[in-house]
């Protein structure tokens, strides 16, 4: 059980998969914290994916070697994001619950690679090092 | 709570004390608002102490929707508490930038308790 691949289609799907994203990180030897962040994380970045896509995936995988670690990978089909560099300014929006918190969830990781545009659908690639 | 949404609400002295667990969602979410507004009315308690150490992962989102649970509890006059909170999910909070303005919090569930026979 080293990568697995989950549909994301509503808040108990993206609940789910934050448990999940927890068991990996401990899996690829995280500390508690960082566990906690990873799996931080991916709650946010489904959470954005079922409010404003509907659906999607998320695939979780062990990172074995010289970087060992734990990836995130988070996709959907959706509208995507039209201004990219808007989404990932700090401050975009306060109070937690609106906008897509992007800007805080780079910050509980190692790696952050997103891949958006209008129309497009939505990409996001976390990784959380050992 | 457990994952069918049923709520555990613990009524000691003045306080109410309520174990969370994650994952968070909706149902348990609603199920304790109900639970825990219905006990204010039927009890008066005076302190309200969310027992958080079950919570291994919480989001910006959760957190703002578990606020919303404590302020409906603090309009009927209680006293909202977090206490034991993790150390990962309290930095992660923190990093999410999440509105922590309204949370007052204990390290332990006996410390909350004590700062709320005051209240």
């Amino acid at each position: 059980m080293k990568a697995r691949r989950l549909k994301i289609e509503s808040a108990a799907d993206a609940a789910m998969a934050s448990v999940v994203a927890r068991k990996f990180a401990q899996l690829a030897g995280l500390s508690a914290p960082s566990c906690a962040a990873f799996a931080t994380a991916v709650s946010e970045l489904v959470t954005n994916v079922v409010r404003y896509a509907g659906r999607g995936w998320v695939t979780l995988r062990v990172l074995e070697g010289d970087r060992a670690g734990v990836e995130a990978v988070v996709q959907d089909r959706g509208p995507g994001i039209a201004d990219l560099s808007q989404a990932m300014r700090e401050h975009v929006s306060t109070g937690g619950s609106l906008g897509l918190g992007l800007p805080g969830t780079k910050r509980l990781v190692d790696d952050f690679e997103i891949r958006s545009e209008k129309g497009g659908g939505t990409w996001v690639r976390i990784v959380k090092y050992r | 709570m457990n994952g069918d949404g049923q709520v555990v609400l613990q009524r000691v002295g003045n306080t109410i004390l309520i174990p969370v667990h994650g994952p968070i969602t909706d149902e348990m979410l609603q199920a304790l608002r109900r639970g825990l507004l219905a006990l204010l009315q039927r009890a008066g308690a005076r302190g309200v102490v969310f027992d958080m150490s079950g919570v291994e992962v919480m989001d910006a989102d959760d957190f703002a929707r578990l606020r919303q649970v404590a302020i409906s509890a603090s309009l009927m006059g209680a006293t909202v508490m977090l206490a034991e909170m993790q150390p990962g999910v309290a930095a992660g909070l923190v990093l999410l930038d999440a509105d922590i303005s309204w949370a007052r919090s204990a390290r332990t569930v006996e410390r909350a308790m004590e700062a709320l026979k005051g209240a």
